[in-house]
């Protein structure tokens, strides 16, 4: 990743986070460049929503984080005017409708594009006089995601963006609304649990375990450098000879995700799909990601 | 300034049945009152069945004028206070009882924008509804007054202009100290900062009990603070017509005292440290 050190909008050095004696985030150094989707990947309570936060400056934290060249210590709203944020719970308002909501973020935030705001109204079916409290999750989603995709930031910060919402609109959110939203000189970060949904969005993939940074690549890097080789079960022990995290048993054939120069002769490979890749790099099982 | 107005509005949007209640309150009493009328009507009776006075000394008309109006606006004078406490710690802590204070923060809004606007309605809307009812109460009563009492208008009004205004600098300091209260304490604030409060009272009553300090008492010093109504000297007017325009002099000098600037100035002080609390709030 340093090769694009001058187009790093986003940078953490040593970036820690501690609940009470509980470190959720251990020395963070990441560095996010512009132009590009990448995927933040950890389990549950790995340290993805607080490694956000940070970002945002909604929590204190130890180490620097710098947007650009501005240092965010604690909440700064400047930082809006380059980033938005949808967090993982559904945070809006339920005392507003619809339309206050919307009403009140085109009012305070001057990133507010009209135009855009009034497409993905027409395709959300979001009824404008209802309360929000009267929504459905999924509608709450939808409403978030309607105003948050209406400003024109810089970079745009997705914690578990999807959640609620139905398989036709998390369908037409990745593939559709998200590319709305995105250009060449925007950045997205994504923490997702339905890794098989935006796997062939991402560009960068951030593997975070018990608030560290596993892995932090380039995707056509990663499957590259690694591939799933297959073998069957009775020479399973060929493939543990390269320790591999994780061992998939299926249909009498045994399965792991291993460094693509390793060639056992007999064997089949195969491209990994990002699910294998985070299991393989943090461990766990597949209901883990 | 269209920032402004959005975050007014939204605070308007999420908090007007707060806001409202002195006028509920307002409205309840008159339709109560009116009923009564229309029964008292049905049953062959006058208005006048329903107000009777009697005995009352002579002399005594400027000054029932000038009490009942003052003593009306007091009462709704205290609503105001509950509904402005109520208030502070709904503009401060609703978004994060409701998790959505991150919707609020996620906006490229100033701070001060943001609290100017929640202490404006806490304050400034609270206090010109407190004007218009009270005063509209004060008018109604005095007319009503003036049926049984021969004293002029402007004697209730004067009642009523004095208890708005040593009522409105009640609502700022107890709205303030609420708001204090509210940056402090996410949940339950006002009881909590009353807990608060009454721990330090016994510390210092134990601290004077067992070392003879006599520390001034903080409840007492409060309870000054929050006194709503004017001063009126109990001695007046028990044996002898009351001297109206003494009272209403000592009215003012009560407003006008050292009492009012300090109940200003520690509702500066609480609503800044308010602020800076809720300023660095962690959101998580």
């Amino acid at each position: 990743m340093e090769e694009r050190m001058s187009e790093f909008i986003y940078q953490t050095n040593n970036l820690s986070k501690y609940y009470g004696k509980f470190k959720a985030l251990g020395d963070v150094n990441l560095n996010l460049g512009s132009g590009r989707i990448i995927g933040l990947l950890g389990k549950n309570g790995a340290g993805k929503s607080t490694l956000m936060r940070c970002l945002l400056g909604f929590l204190n934290h130890e180490g620097s984080v710098k947007l650009g060249e501005r240092e965010i210590k604690h909440r700064d709203h400047r930082v809006f005017e380059e980033v938005a944020f949808i967090p993982d719970v559904s945070g809006l308002d339920d005392r507003l409708t619809v339309r206050q909501t919307i009403d009140y973020i085109r009012g305070v935030n001057p990133r507010w594009n009209d135009g855009r705001a009034q497409k993905l109204l027409a395709i959300s079916n979001l009824p404008p006089k209802f309360k929000v409290g009267k929504l459905s999750k999924g509608m709450k989603t939808k409403l978030y995601l309607l105003i948050t995709l209406s400003l024109d930031v810089r970079f745009l910060l997705l914690d578990e963006p999807t959640l609620g919402l139905d398989i036709a609109f998390r369908k037409e959110f990745f593939n559709t609304i998200l590319g709305e939203f995105f250009d060449e000189s925007k950045t997205i970060l994504i923490s997702t649990h339905q890794a098989e949904e935006v796997e062939d969005l991402l560009q960068e993939v951030i593997f975070i375990d018990r608030g560290r940074i596993l892995l932090h690549e380039d995707m056509e890097s990663l499957k590259s450098r690694l591939r799933v080789v297959t073998l069957p079960s009775d020479r399973e022990p060929e493939i543990l000879n390269y320790k591999p995290r994780l061992v998939s048993h299926t249909l009498g054939m045994t399965s792991a995700v291993l460094d693509s120069e390793v060639d056992i002769p007999g064997a089949s490979y195969n491209r990994a799909n990002l699910a294998d890749l985070f299991l393989s790099v943090v461990g766990g099982t597949d209901e883990t990601v | 300034m269209k920032q402004c107005k959005a975050l007014l509005k939204k605070e308007w949007d999420t908090n007007w049945a707060g806001v409202l209640i002195p006028l509920w309150i307002t409205g309840g009493v008159y339709v109560t009152a009116l009923i009564g009328w229309i029964i008292s009507l049905i049953r062959g009776h006058d208005l006048g069945a329903l107000m009777q006075v009697s005995g009352m000394p002579a002399g005594y008309d400027a000054f029932m004028l000038y009490g009942t109006a003052a003593a009306i606006t007091t009462l709704l004078g205290f609503v105001s206070l509950l509904s402005a406490a109520g208030l502070a710690d709904s503009v401060i802590n609703g978004g994060f009882k409701r998790r959505c204070e991150i919707l609020h923060f996620s906006q490229p809004v100033s701070f001060l924008k943001i609290a100017g606007s929640k202490f404006l309605l806490v304050s400034l809307a609270v206090i010109p509804l407190f004007g218009v009812l009270s005063l509209l109460n004060a008018v109604v009563i005095t007319a009503v007054g003036r049926q049984m009492f021969s004293g002029e208008f402007h004697y209730g009004l004067t009642g009523w202009l004095q208890s708005f205004v040593g009522g409105s600098l009640t609502i700022l300091f107890v709205g303030s100290l609420a708001w204090l209260f509210a940056g402090v304490f996410k949940r339950k604030s006002f009881l909590m900062g009353l807990l608060v409060l009454l721990a330090i009272e016994v510390v210092i009553g134990v601290l004077n009990y067992t070392t003879g300090w006599r520390i001034p008492s903080l409840f007492e010093f409060l309870g000054r603070m929050v006194a709503l109504k004017v001063e009126i000297d109990p001695s007046v007017g028990v044996l002898e017509a009351p001297d109206v325009q003494a009272v209403i002099s000592r009215g003012w000098d009560t407003i006008l005292s050292w009492t009012s600037a300090l109940k200003l100035a520690l509702s500066a002080v609480f609503t800044v440290a308010g602020a800076w609390l809720y300023k660095f709030r962690e959101l998580s």
